[in-house]
């Protein structure tokens, strides 16, 4: 009684929490945030779609564990053990308003988490079955297709992008998905489409917690051996600094690449849990003859299939892989230790560049680790290391917690230019666990009155020669931002950022390179304001300035008008309009852009020009949903081709 | 007069004509008729209500409800020759749609630009107004070379963001239109945001520009109402370096009466005058 009283009174100090903020807006601020920091491209893809999945199939927090609350990225380990501990003590939570009031919650990381999770009944112990539930079998069928104007136009083929994807959860136990997927330009072959990926997944047996026939995604440790799909870089939400997933996910995702096709399963007694999977996929690569050795030259993690030289490196080697892992998980502590092997049926060749005379080569891979986290009452310390022809990488952080609004976390990575591993993971600046070291401190402050102040710093250095630089690179990566949140209404931000890293410089008059500082600076500026429940709005200018080798500086420039409108629950429209002057690609903007459920656009602004797009979602009903959206880039300058795209998309659910 | 302080008649025909050959090569404003209430505030009353003018953001002047006329004059670093003056009329046409005129001129006999605008505003909810303009641009100029012109579209919205804190927002020349026959001869088009911040005593303005090829520009502004009936302002502005503005506004309920002044770095004073007359009561 005293409890529910407590909840009604709770209900009318935060009635303006109301006003929800969509999982749109959460998966914008994670993308754009990874998107700045990271040097190749990250599998934004996969972000997406996992976080998509939580907003259509919430996490039901009376129900959930650890484990499942780690995969939303928002929270850090002491948040969720604080949440855990609350619903243990209370016995349920009753309402996600509760949540403000435990230890490291406050109100905007309730708005945050709010679109992902949801209050449902405790979930009652029941036996594994074939049989269909009623309330928890579902099947979800979605169809894409899209088409966009190229420039240059290089490909033979006109062909639009084509997706089909089958989920169907039969209970709780058990699910299983299809799906099969042709980019855009692919020609279509014998067997239909380019790609091709399914799986089936049963779960939470007595003895076994997950079994994953088909495809699948292993995450292990700190990501130092094997870590598919998004993993999440550089951020000052320090709560995603130390990389927490469940070890075996099965694979929705489109991705061409960055999965494992075979058979996994974990295996679990009490607090101790073992790994198995092996793994044998084509992969795409260039096959090439060195010293009377034929092997392969580069291997291609792109998926594109469109040109006849793309065709011809598509699923030319094989791949065998295989791992297990131990894990000793108790709530405060987890010991991990980890391998991976791995066979190719052609040799990588061993190159004589210089840079890459410590690169990986030969068939056989093995690798080993052994991983850590312990979490005492306001620190965490955590870490992987792992051994791979018999060099050690090495990644450790401290995360601390002094107060409820202060998180500050420390990373120190260490790897040498001799290790390799082929699906990286952990902590890194170029996305690659190979040739960094370097010592990363973040921190983000709640302070009242609505305002936040987040900032990191990272330093780091090449320890060895690189693609990009004849000799040991250094770099600096700042970021601050401040956030100022008068009223659920009205949101302001400001963020700045400056990177730096040495980088070839080649002067016509010298025989060799020198190194240069390439310098990339960036400031934003964003108001979000909701007029009413119906209508949101959002205003953002950005500055980006792009420094080529100090020599020339270039001052790109972005402004843009996003609308959203939902009149109903069946309709909802999204909308903007941008203005852009980025005289070249090195001060190019990137900005997030709402797309069709599951589906993402982050398109790099650079040029003389406007773009604008528009996105309609119909709810039909429960069963029926489609999206189309409508994108126009036109530009100033008369040599560049104005570009168009249109897109449609169905879901189906029954 | 002042101009003749500081120069001699050579002189300063040497500096008009230096002057003007950047201001038609840039893509720059092909005229740029304004008010002195804006002026003294930097340019920078993009999100400001009934701002009084068909000439800024066409959003701004819907919802109101009487007709009113505005006269207005601005003259450039106290040279004769760049003196633009214009005639503007807002006249309501529903309760929420709001019409509005203006002819502006610029130049002397033998070398003058006009600007003929037509806009019209709408408020769209509580708290959203939307407006769209279409501009008539000509030129004369001297014998041979005739006469050119351009037609071009702009589009605004204003938006009370919270209760004290609006939002504007304006697209000009969203078509790229060029000068005809010139087709070289390129136009301003930009993008620009701004928020305001009005209280009873002060309002507080903010905006950013971004004009094609060329940086951005960002202006502030303040004004201050000391004493009933009188404003004053001061701005600031990016443009051209750094320049700096400053005014008067005397606001009578039927009449308001604004001067500017606004200093750049390098080409000194320019100033501004404009008479605003209401014919109702004001919303």
């Amino acid at each position: 009684m005293i409890k529910q009283l407590f909840i009604s009174c709770l209900f009318m100090v935060t009635s303006l929490l109301h006003a929800q903020n969509p999982a749109q807006t959460v998966i914008e601020q994670l993308i754009e945030d990874q998107i700045f920091s990271a040097e190749e491209e990250i599998d934004v893809e996969s972000l997406v779609q996992e976080l998509e999945y939580f907003s259509q199939y919430p996490i039901n927090l009376n129900a959930t564990s650890a484990e499942e609350l780690s995969r939303l990225y928002l929270l850090n380990d002491f948040q969720i053990r604080s949440l855990l501990d609350y619903r243990k003590k209370m016995g349920q939570i009753i309402s996600v308003y509760e949540l403000s009031y435990i230890f490291g919650f406050n109100e905007d990381l309730v708005i945050k988490i709010q679109p992902f999770v949801y209050i449902g009944p405790k979930n009652l112990a029941d036996s594994f079955s074939f049989k269909p539930e009623l309330k928890n079998s579902s099947g979800e069928l979605l169809l894409r297709t899209g088409y966009r104007t190229s420039s240059p136009d290089n490909y033979d083929v006109h062909l639009p992008e084509m997706y089909t994807r089958y989920i169907y959860k039969l209970n709780r136990h058990i699910n299983a998905g299809i799906l099969a997927e042709n980019d855009l330009n692919e020609p279509l072959n014998n067997y239909g489409f380019d790609h091709y990926s399914g799986f089936v997944e049963i779960s939470e047996l007595k003895y076994t917690d997950k079994i994953v026939l088909g495809e699948y995604r292993i995450r292990l440790g700190q990501g130092l051996l094997i870590w598919n799909g998004f993993s999440p870089g550089k951020t000052s939400e320090t709560g995603s600094l130390r990389k927490k997933s469940p070890t075996l996910l099965s694979n929705t995702s489109k991705n061409e690449f960055n999965f494992l096709r075979g058979a996994a399963c974990v295996l679990k007694y009490k607090n101790i849990s073992l790994t198995v999977f092996s793994s044998m996929q084509n992969r795409d690569g260039n096959i090439d003859t060195v010293n009377g050795e034929t092997g392969l030259s580069t291997i291609y993690n792109t998926g594109y299939h469109r040109t006849a030289s793309e065709l011809e490196n598509k699923n030319s080697f094989n791949e065998i892989t295989y791992g297990t892992s131990l894990k000793f998980k108790t709530s405060n502590m987890q010991l991990g230790l980890n391998s991976l092997g791995m066979h190719y049926n052609l040799p990588v060749l061993q190159s004589f560049e210089p840079y890459k005379t410590k690169s990986f080569f030969g068939t056989n891979y093995l690798g080993w680790s052994a991983d850590y986290s312990l979490l005492l009452q306001q620190i965490q310390v955590y870490g992987e290391t792992a051994v791979q022809n018999q060099h050690a990488a090495s990644v450790n952080g401290i995360n601390f917690m002094p107060v409820s609004a202060l998180n500050i976390g420390v990373v120190y990575r260490y790897y040498p230019a001799a290790y390799y591993t082929p699906y990286p993971g952990a902590f890194s600046e170029t996305g690659k666990v190979q040739n960094e070291e370097g010592i990363f401190i973040g921190m983000n402050w709640s302070l009242p009155k609505g305002f936040q102040i987040s900032a990191f710093t990272d330093r780091f250095t090449s320890p060895w020669l690189s693609y990009t630089a004849d000799g040991i690179a250094r770099g600096y990566h700042y970021d601050y931002k401040l956030i100022y949140q008068p009223t659920q209404a009205l949101k302001i931000e400001i963020k700045y950022r400056l990177k730096a890293k040495m980088k070839n410089f080649s002067q016509p008059e010298q025989p060799t390179n020198s190194l240069m500082p390439e310098e990339r600076e960036n400031l934003k500026l964003q108001a979000s304001y909701m007029l009413s429940e119906k209508l949101n709005m959002k205003t953002r200018f950005e500055w980006c300035k792009g420094n080529v080798t100090s020599i020339s500086n270039s001052n790109g420039y972005l402004l843009f008008q996003d609308v959203n409108f939902k009149p109903d629950s069946k309709h909802k429209i999204t909308a903007r309009y941008a203005f852009f002057t980025v005289p070249d690609y090195s001060a190019r903007i990137y900005a997030y852009e709402n797309d069709v459920l599951y589906g993402f656009s982050v398109p790099a602004y650079y040029g003389n020009g406007w773009r604008a797009y528009i996105l309609y979602q119909h709810n039909l009903n429960k069963t029926f949903s489609l999206w189309f959206k409508y994108e126009h880039t036109e530009y100033f300058d008369k040599e560049t081709v104005n570009k168009n795209g249109v897109k449609f998309q169905t879901i189906l659910k029954f | 007069m002042l101009c003749a302080v500081f120069c001699n008649k050579i002189c300063c025909k040497l500096f008009f004509l230096g002057l003007f050959c950047v201001y038609t090569l840039s893509a720059s404003d092909f005229i740029s008729p304004t008010n002195a209430r804006n002026s003294a505030l930097a340019n920078s009353t993009i999100a400001l209500y009934h701002s009084g003018i068909v000439l800024l953001n066409p959003a701004g002047i819907a919802g109101m409800s009487s007709p009113s006329f505005m006269l207005s004059s601005n003259n450039r670093y106290m040279l004769p020759e760049l003196n633009t003056s214009s005639l503007s009329a807002i006249i309501p046409v529903s309760v929420k749609g709001t019409g509005g005129i203006s002819a502006s001129y610029f130049g002397n006999s033998r070398f003058n630009k006009q600007q003929y605008t037509m806009c019209y505003s709408h408020v769209l909810g509580d708290r959203i107004n939307a407006g769209i303009s279409f501009d008539y641009l000509s030129a004369r100029l001297p014998d041979e070379y005739g006469h050119a012109y351009a037609l071009l579209g702009e589009i605004g919205m204003l938006v009370q963001a919270t209760e004290r804190v609006s939002v504007g927002v304006h697209a000009y020349n969203i078509s790229n239109s060029s000068v005809k026959p010139f087709p070289d001869e390129e136009l301003s088009c930009f993008m620009a945001a701004g928020a305001a911040y009005t209280d009873k005593l002060f309002v507080l303005t903010s905006q950013v520009k971004i004009n094609k090829n060329e940086p951005a520009e960002f202006s502030a502004g303040a004004e201050i109402i000391p004493i009933k009936h009188l404003a004053l302002r001061l701005g600031i502005s990016t443009n051209a370096l750094m320049s700096y503005t400053f005014g008067i506004g005397y606001n009578l309920a039927k009449i308001n009466a604004d001067i500017a002044f606004m200093k750049h770095p390098v080409l000194g004073f320019s100033s501004g005058i404009s008479v605003q007359i209401s014919l109702g009561n004001k919303k």
